[in-house]
């Protein structure tokens, strides 16, 4: 079977995937990759299924190398990842020959990057899926995130991937060079740290409750991305926030998205490994479809909210989808067609 | 249905929404909440994707491509309608050792200042009711457990651990519970247990369910160390 192996753990770099769903009623997180989007996209790239595991990548320092010649793309944050002495190029497929070690280091854009391997990471699935959830040692390899000498199975290649490999993997290439299709997926890409990432959300069940000039400064001003941000929630630094009336609530549900805001302090943006329920008002939840983009905005990057109905939300999901549909036909096409390099 | 309860559906952002139920007492929520949540999940609804219970609610997470909030909110209430509730649930029976030594009730100075009760007091009373689950969540198989003795309702940490020791039995306000791993928690610790609460190879993957009874039996240390040590 292919083999993946880990050469540097770096910061965090977890097998993720969709998610587990269906585990919620016992406490479970529903956790997968921060960056769904990019998740998806790096997995269309090598013919694989939208919930076969990839590797996320948070923030530097991971590298990995092949016991077999593979099918990779490589999405999401831009780690500005390299093998062979040069640079690999994003949201492309890339055959790589047998042995080549590819390593990532800071980031040039974003905090989550994503490499998706033709045949998916193949670790056992807990509870219906491989997300890594470090915290109750759930999914993944041994439920931790990656350390050098680390060895991953890789699972079967679709008919799609070997196709893709096929067209990339020339005879003639006596330097056995990794290669990369001439084209590549748009968007996407995470917005550069130095710039404003506007985040589209909906009213919480609880936002009505904040005084009227925090409910204007909700939506008027910058928030700034908190250094202890994780995989848990994102803290925003801003404006003071503050309710007509103090709030005591019994403990709710959250969900990803959710934005809660505990009594002395700053928001929190709930992310993929939140908990299963929070006890703070909800003033806000961040659209689906913006998650990722929220995902990727690094510490100390500047956010700001827009408000949008719960309709346009639902609107922008099924958008995403068929934007999604016509990525995967398109994939497909440049195999049929021989359009590539 | 309790003639008094009245049900309201709010969304939860663009892909879930909630359930909740006003006006319904504690010991009436859990048949109610586990009724709602069973009949959600038993109807196919079209885009359902999974219900989970809490106190006095049910939150229920969909796929909007499938069904859109109008629909899922139409859906659901039309479900709900003619729900039948049991009288009760009932679960099953479930011994918790605890061991209380003082070097796991990490608040054992806190809680005999603001209880006002020796600490062999508040072992006995904190070991010798019934407790019923009401609630799995927060956590992989953390519980809230009802029915701790009302002299030891106890407001929670001002600032919560950072880190609360797997196994950590605590109280946080009228509730009782145990902490399945190490995670950041508001409880005042007590005790803690060898028994493992989350054990994801296994069907249901926590050990304890709503409904069910539990009553905490106290361990000395070396019997922790060696109960812990079999498991």
């Amino acid at each position: 079977m292919s083999e993946l192996r880990v050469v540097l753990g770096g910061v965090s770099a977890t097998v993720q995937d969709l998610g587990r769903w269906q585990f919620q009623k016992f406490g479970v997180p529903v956790g997968g990759a921060m960056d769904l989007a990019a998740h998806r996209l790096a997995n269309a790239l090598v013919g694989n299924p939208p919930d076969a595991a990839t590797i996320e990548i948070a923030w530097f320092g991971f590298g990995f190398s092949l016991s077999e010649n593979a099918l990779v793309a490589i999405s999401g944050a831009d780690l500005q990842p390299t093998a062979q002495g040069r640079r690999i190029p994003l949201h492309r497929p890339i055959w790589f020959p047998a042995e080549t070690t590819i390593r990532f280091q800071h980031p040039k854009s974003g905090c989550y990057a994503y490499v998706a391997i033709a045949g998916g990471i193949a670790t056992p699935p807990m509870l219906e899926s491989r997300a890594t959830y470090s915290r109750a040692n759930l999914g993944g390899l041994d439920g931790r995130p990656l350390q050098p000498s680390d060895v991953l199975p890789i699972g079967h290649a679709t008919s799609l991937a070997q196709a893709i490999a096929a067209t990339l993997s020339r005879p003639a290439n006596p330097l056995r060079e990794f290669c990369a299709a001439n084209w590549f997926v748009d968007g996407n890409e995470p917005i550069p740290a130095g710039r404003t990432v506007f985040i589209q959300s909906i009213r919480g069940r609880h936002f009505e409750s904040l005084d009227t000039a925090s409910q204007r400064r909700f939506w008027n001003s910058d928030f700034v991305v908190a250094q202890d941000s994780d995989r848990m929630g994102y803290r925003l630094v801003g404006p003071e926030l503050s309710f007509a009336k103090p709030m005591q609530l019994a403990s709710g549900a959250v969900s990803r998205g959710t934005i809660q805001l505990p009594p002395l302090g700053n928001p929190i943006a709930l992310m993929a490994d939140a908990a299963t329920s929070g006890g703070y008002p909800n003033i806000a939840h961040v659209a689906t479809t913006e998650l990722s983009k929220l995902a990727q905005a690094q510490p100390g990057q500047t956010i700001r909210f827009r408000e949008i109905e719960l309709a346009c939300a639902q609107q922008l999901i099924a958008e995403q989808a068929e934007h999604f549909r016509q990525v995967q036909r398109a994939i497909s096409f440049r195999v049929v067609s021989g359009a590539w390099r | 249905m309790n003639a008094k309860a009245k049900t309201e559906i709010h969304p939860l952002g663009d892909s879930a929404l909630i359930v909740e139920w006003k006006n319904v007492s504690a010991s009436d929520a859990l048949p109610l909440v586990h009724a709602a949540a069973s009949k959600i999940s038993a109807s196919k609804l079209d885009g359902f994707i999974e219900a989970v219970p809490g106190f006095t609610s049910v939150a229920v997470y969909y796929e909007p491509l499938r069904a859109d909030w109008p629909t899922m909110n139409a859906s659901i209430r039309k479900c709900l309608a003619k729900l039948t509730l049991p009288k009760s649930i009932s679960g099953k029976r479930v011994e918790i050792p605890v061991c209380y030594d003082p070097e796991f009730a990490l608040d054992q100075d806190r809680l005999c200042e603001h209880l006002g009760l020796p600490f062999e007091k508040i072992i006995q009373l904190h070991s010798s009711v019934d407790y019923k689950v009401q609630l799995i969540g927060f956590a992989p198989g953390f519980c809230y457990l009802a029915g701790l003795p009302e002299p030891l309702t106890m407001p929670r940490l001002s600032f919560p651990r950072v880190c609360v020791p797997a196994g950590s039995v605590g109280i946080g306000h009228n509730q009782t519970g145990v902490y399945p791993f190490e995670i950041p928690g508001g409880w005042n610790l007590i005790g803690r247990t060898p028994a493992k609460l989350f054990r994801p190879e296994l069907s249901p993957p926590t050990l304890l369910s709503p409904g069910d009874t539990v009553r905490f039996t106290p361990i000395s240390r070396d019997e922790f160390t060696s109960l812990r040590d079999r498991r």
